[in-house]
């Protein structure tokens, strides 16, 4: 054990402590973030999240998830207050996502650990009939680094089960650096810069590495050595992100540091954080093969229950997507929203196009299902004016594509809004 | 004569104590997080991050000082900076991008042009602009018009 752990055996209480309070200035931070942005909000869309977004309510949701997360972090019942700190941030974060239109990885990384580390409490409840002291929490750090492996290899996995997605990740990943940062003429970063965006193949063969290495996360839970080369990879490009202006120092940036280097031999070499010394024996076998079964049951169900809930029923019998059918509250023609009247609303292909009217502008939309890839603009082009200005947006976990009047763009953010305060939360 | 004391072996620590347990663990929440990850999509903790699949990502858009040779430069690449109007305004009146990360960094580089100092005399004539880019399929710079937003004199 002591070979597949770069904390050894160390105790993890401060790798503890350290979860807790990157969750903490995560969350904090995730939420400033989120309310900077409430000029590109969407509405609230249902009881629940209007009721989440009251002052009241969000404030005490954040106290009482920093409060749990300091007890998590001082030790006092972890599976618990570690178990309720997460509900409490999920709630935040299910009423602040319609703020914005992309999950936060310095939020979600740390969030996921947590869960991890939870995982492995119950593991150990299960299979040493303890939720705390040494043996518990090795077992929740490793149940942690594998949940935070399995978060970096997510979009590895998700590019590579989505059709023609290769062929979006390239020009999207030359937007982002186009808008990046201005460089010097000359220099380093300029020239980097151009390499990757005045050239698609280069691109292309960057995209798949980048999937290459995130489906390579799998061996970061498995040995020191491993963890060590793999968390190395990951904090070298997140520099390389923070080189380009891309993201800051954050907690997801902190926590990969915390869970991949030696940190207590580093600092027993500075007289602090004594090795552990006692010896507990050896779990029962047989419930150790009970629990991993438990886990083993769980690990095959959850998924199965995650893509049940996330498949659309109609979508296997040819019936148009689940939310041009979703009845009174779905979308409809005439029906009017922040000024805004739907003057034509129908199915097509994989997705739903929508024409938003108002005296002054039009804007068409074409919305695709979560998982899907607008690629195409099969709305009638050129019937928001021709010639068109084209982009494409996000509304949640839905893609869309749209067309309007050239140089309209504040017409564009407007039935934006306007689209998502129908559309978010009503789509099912 | 007595026999030579076997040497004090010192107990297995902790964790220790449960071989390859920790491990196996591990790889069933790897397992775990990627394939719920997968099916509910992105459902706190739970993201795929995949928006540079599906996002707004064929524009970009930035705030830069453009000087008289024409050549951009970065709002940090003067150290002083005094501008016509007001600033706020009239970056808001350029349109971006409607996304929360464009809101974000246009606030951070409001910031920063408030925060720098004026120039002690005269300095450069620079027009700060909204640069924004539209990237296609061909190979090459992506083309980009400039959305003026005003006239400013700095001093590197």
């Amino acid at each position: 054990m002591t070979a597949t752990s770069p904390w050894g055996t160390a105790s993890r209480a401060p790798m503890r402590v350290g979860l807790g309070l990157l969750n903490a200035f995560a969350m904090l931070h995730g939420i400033a973030v989120l309310m900077q942005g409430t000029a590109v909000a969407a509405g609230p869309t249902t009881p629940l999240v209007h009721l989440l977004r009251s002052p009241v309510v969000a404030g005490a949701l954040v106290v009482l998830a920093v409060a749990l997360l300091a007890l998590f972090a001082w030790g006092r019942r972890p599976l618990a207050t570690g178990s309720g700190a997460l509900v409490a941030v999920a709630l935040l974060q299910h009423a602040l996502a319609g703020l914005d239109s992309r999950p936060d990885e310095s939020l979600y990384l740390p969030g996921v650990a947590l869960l991890g580390w939870c995982a492995g409490l119950l593991f150990g409840r299960a299979a040493l009939g303890e939720t705390t002291g040494p043996r518990a929490e090795a077992i929740a750090e490793f149940s942690a680094a594998g949940a935070v492996a399995g978060l970096l290899a997510l979009p590895g996995l998700s590019q590579l089960v989505q059709p023609g997605s290769h062929h979006a990740a390239v020009n999207a990943l030359r937007s982002v650096m186009v808008g990046a940062a201005t460089f010097e003429p000359g220099s380093l970063g300029g020239r980097l810069q151009a390499a990757v965006v005045d050239d698609p193949a280069l691109t292309l063969t960057l995209t798949r590495l980048l999937v290459a290495f995130q489906l390579a996360a799998v061996v970061y839970p498995l040995q020191r050595r491993t963890r060590l080369v793999y968390g190395t990879g990951v904090l070298a490009l997140m520099g390389l992100e923070l080189a380009f202006g891309l993201r800051s120092v954050d907690a997801a940036f902190a926590l990969v540091a915390l869970f991949t280097y030696p940190w207590p031999a580093l600092a027993r070499r500075f007289g602090g954080l004594p090795a552990l010394a006692s010896a507990p024996a050896a779990p029962d076998p047989r419930r150790v093969r009970r629990a991993l079964l438990g886990a083993v049951v769980v690990a095959v169900t959850l998924p199965a229950a995650a893509f049940r809930l996330s498949r659309d029923p109609k979508a296997e019998t040819g019936a148009p997507p689940a939310f041009a059918t979703s009845g009174p509250e779905s979308i409809h023609r005439g029906d009017v929203s922040f000024g805004w009247t739907f003057a034509a609303t129908r199915p097509e292909g994989a997705g739903f196009c929508f024409t938003l009217e108002r005296p002054d502008a039009r804007v068409v939309f074409y919305v695709v299902e979560p998982g899907q890839v607008a690629a195409t603009f099969p709305c009638a082009p050129g019937d928001a004016g021709t010639p068109t200005m084209a982009g494409q947006l996000v509304l949640g976990t839905y893609a869309a594509r749209y067309e309007a009047s050239p140089g309209d763009q504040a017409a564009v953010d407007a039935a934006r809004a306007a689209l998502a305060d129908r559309f978010t939360g009503q789509v099912r | 004569m007595d026999a030579p004391a076997a040497p004090a072996v010192p107990p297995p620590s902790p964790p220790a104590s449960l071989g390859r347990l920790p491990v196996a663990v591990g790889v069933l929440a790897f397992a775990t997080v990627l394939l719920v990850g997968l099916g509910a999509g992105t459902f706190y903790p739970f993201g795929r991050f995949d928006f540079f699949v599906t996002g707004p990502q064929t524009q970009a858009s930035l705030l830069v000082l453009v000087d008289a040779a024409g050549t951009a430069h970065d709002l940090d690449a003067y150290r002083s900076l005094a501008c016509d109007g007001p600033l706020r305004e009239l970056v808001h009146a350029c349109p971006r991008q409607p996304d929360v990360t464009q809101v974000v960094r246009d606030d951070d580089a409001l910031a920063r042009l408030e925060r720098a100092g004026t120039p002690a005399a005269g300095g450069e004539p620079v027009q700060l602009v909204r640069r924004r880019w539209r990237v296609t399929d061909l190979p090459g710079p992506p083309p980009h018009d400039d959305c003026q937003i005003c006239r400013c004199r700095a001093e590197r």
